[in-house]
């Protein structure tokens, strides 16, 4: 990636050989690693979502033993979460960030390089859990107590250290995208003058320093009923298990912005330039998410409408839920009026950016028709869940990431994507994803639990049809990294210029491409 | 311009981490003020002989259930299953429970009260879920317990549930 052209001005430059990405400090390199876990970590979770939905092609029991199914279902979440999407916001961070606030380098590159290195430990010892005896965690992604304590496989404490391990890694590189943009922006560029992508990211750091010391907190507790003889979760000892839910849903529900924030900003730049029009409402989206941060440490027993919370909680957490639906909307305004009477071009970049703008409304859609309480007895734990979140974070986050990619990959390496791939690419993902995730709402309302490896034989047309568009857009991925691993490595493609797209703003593209080793040394001044 | 420190940062995850052991007793302080959770009925604390005699016009029923496990290998339930509560008089009951093992068990009642708003009127003056019991093997046993309701329930109050959950407590984490 960056590593392959350096102008010729620099006197130093990365070292030789694999031990360059062992020290590395400089945030361009530590940023591709940071996308490389992300994209291997893509590729695995999915994988085991191949398992569950291969099982899942037909009623009856085929392929797995049901706790392995259990086990699939539990890692798939966790790697898709952890591993997948919100390491590839640090990585995208870590790229951008600097580049977009006239700065040479993270604020704590040290820092920056344990972070990462964290991490690859992290899910080397989860993974490692599959082959224990008594196999991989299989409570869920959720891991709701006493499943994950009283019932839980002995690997349940490596579980415990590898998330003490990445709550350790997402803070510290929280903390750095923080100290950066507070200390290391360019003369002028004030606050509101920041980037969307930097502003979504410095509320996304705030949201995670907050909430990820919350998790390792909650696997704590696990850890010393489990072995020390606690009793927060297991009510024989005077503790209660509704407890963990509170704690848990405390952190994840911040953790489900954490990862959606940083998509809005990215679409945000896409729409923007893509329209040729400046993004509609800057101050408008800067305050929206704001809001819908704050507003996500106040709505997390919404995901425990069913446990016997009183009504005045019911109707607290309903009520605030759907608060967030206002904020939520002027960013969906904001992006169709920046499209509206702009001069667009429907690059590979935008028709994800569309893609997420349309898909991540549906997704947000069925998000307040779970926040109806009275509904969500219906619907608690039924595919009709799956759906919702899947289409927030599959054509919602993964979306918005795999437009930043195109969107800034010729920055990175110099080189153009092949716009033939990528839009194929970007079509059989948009026709998978909705074959994969549309008939889940279907038999979500018709009643089919989630987080089962056999089903009632009236959902089985749907689920054939669920399985035959997850593989469709499995496979389709593939041809993403085809086309990543043709314009980085296989050198083809031709040469991007220094503004790669039509007059697209951001400091970014004011320095060459392919961005050299150190940019910004000298800050530029923002008018 | 003034610097952002990242050491002063880092003490907002600290304080978090704090704050989500904190959550234990704040969640337990919560329940007691707003009487969810079925756990905010009051233990009598003085004479009870005082109780005894002191007829109140107010009543209430009284529904008691037993929750041991899906099996039923403990025959766990109640003498009656419902009983008459009058405000400040004394009620005795027992509950039943059968140690299947050929080896003794210490088990620890987990109550719970319904519905939560009315928990606190529920006044128990002795109840086995004070304290562990141990089964001796292959026993059956009458467990104890004494209410009463209290003499401050408004008139609304006509009915409580009283459940119980038993959990082993021998084997730590162990549940039935």
């Amino acid at each position: 990636m960056s590593h392959a052209i350096e102008s010729a001005d620099h006197h130093h430059g990365p070292d030789k050989g694999i031990l360059r990405w062992v020290y590395t400090t400089n945030h361009k390199d530590i940023g591709t690693m940071y996308l490389l876990l992300a994209l291997s970590s893509l590729l695995i979770g999915g994988t085991m979502a191949f398992v569950i939905r291969a099982e899942l092609f037909q009623p009856g029991l085929q392929l797995v033993d049901p706790n392995f199914f259990n086990q699939m279902t539990t890692m798939h979440g966790l790697i898709m979460v952890f591993g997948a999407i919100m390491p590839a916001f640090v990585g995208l961070a870590n790229w951008l960030v600097p580049m977009m606030i006239g700065a040479p380098d993270m604020a704590l590159p040290r820092i920056n390089n344990w972070s990462f290195w964290l991490l690859p430990f992290a899910f080397g010892m989860l993974l490692c859990t599959l082959f224990m005896d008594g196999g991989a965690p299989n409570f869920g992604w959720t891991f709701y107590a006493p499943l994950s304590t009283s019932y839980a496989p002995p690997s349940v404490t490596f579980f415990i250290f590898s998330v003490h391990i990445m709550g350790i890694s997402s803070i510290m590189g929280a903390v750095n995208v923080i100290v950066t943009i507070f200390n290391m922006r360019a003369p002028g560029m004030t606050f509101m003058k920041m980037p969307l992508f930097v502003w979504t990211w410095l509320i996304t750091a705030f949201l995670l320093i907050a909430v990820m010391p919350v998790l390792a907190g909650v696997v704590t507790m696990m850890l010393m009923d489990i072995h020390f003889g606690t009793s927060f979760f297991d009510a024989a000892g005077g503790g209660d298990p509704v407890l963990f839910q509170h704690v848990f849903w405390f952190f994840g529900h911040p953790e489900v912005y954490i990862m959606i924030l940083p998509a809005f900003g990215i679409v945000s730049h896409i729409i923007s330039t893509f329209s040729r029009k400046p993004l509609f409402g800057y101050t408008s989206m800067v305050w929206a998410t704001a809001s819908i941060a704050v507003l996500s440490f106040i709505v997390w027993a919404h995901h425990m409408f069913t446990v016997g919370i009183p009504l005045v909680g019911e109707l607290f957490f309903m009520y605030s839920t759907m608060l967030i639906a206002v904020p939520t909307g002027v960013k969906v305004f904001n992006w169709v009026t920046t499209m509206f009477r702009g001069s667009m071009t429907f690059e590979t970049p935008m028709l994800f950016a569309i893609a997420f703008v349309v898909l991540f409304t549906i997704g947000g859609l069925s998000g307040l028709m779970l926040a109806i309480a009275p509904a969500d007895f219906q619907y608690h734990d039924t595919y009709f869940v799956v759906a919702h979140f899947h289409y927030v974070l599959v054509p919602g986050a993964l979306f918005s990431i795999l437009a930043a990619v195109y969107y800034w990959l010729p920055k990175w390496c110099g080189r153009m994507y092949s716009e033939t791939l990528g839009k194929w690419h970007f079509w059989l993902s948009f026709i998978g994803v909705n074959i994969t995730f549309f008939p889940m709402h279907f038999v979500g309302l018709a009643g089919m639990p989630r987080r089962i490896p056999d089903y009632a034989l009236q959902f089985a047309d749907f689920n054939a049809i669920v399985s035959v568009g997850a593989f469709i857009f499995g496979l389709s991925q593939l041809i993403f990294v085809y086309n990543i691993w043709r314009t980085t490595i296989g050198g083809k493609g031709e040469k991007a210029t220094d503004k790669v797209w039509d007059e697209p703003t951001g400091l970014e593209w004011e320095i060459p491409s392919p961005a050299p080793y150190h940019t910004f040394q000298e800050p530029p001044v923002v008018k | 311009m003034k610097k952002m420190s990242p050491w002063k940062l880092s003490l907002i995850p600290v304080f978090m981490f704090g704050f989500g052991f904190a959550m234990v007793p704040l969640y337990d302080i919560f329940c007691d003020v707003t009487g969810l959770n079925g756990k905010s009925f009051q233990v009598f604390e003085g004479d009870k002989n005082s109780l005894i005699n002191d007829d109140g016009v107010q009543t209430a029923k009284l529904q008691m259930l037993a929750d041991a496990d899906s099996r039923d290998l403990w025959q766990f339930k109640p003498e009656n299953k419902t009983m008459v509560l009058q405000a400040g008089k004394l009620m005795t009951t027992y509950y039943e429970l059968t140690n299947p093992y050929d080896y003794p068990v210490t088990i620890q009642a987990v109550p719970s009260v319904a519905p939560g708003e009315w928990a606190e009127y529920l006044v128990k003056i002795e109840c086995f879920c004070f304290t562990q019991q141990v089964i001796p093997a292959k026993s059956k046993m009458k467990l104890p317990l004494q209410v009463t309701l209290s003499a401050k329930a408004p008139k609304e109050v006509n009915h409580l549930s009283l459940s119980y959950r038993l959990y082993q407590s021998e084997s730590l984490g162990g549940t039935f």
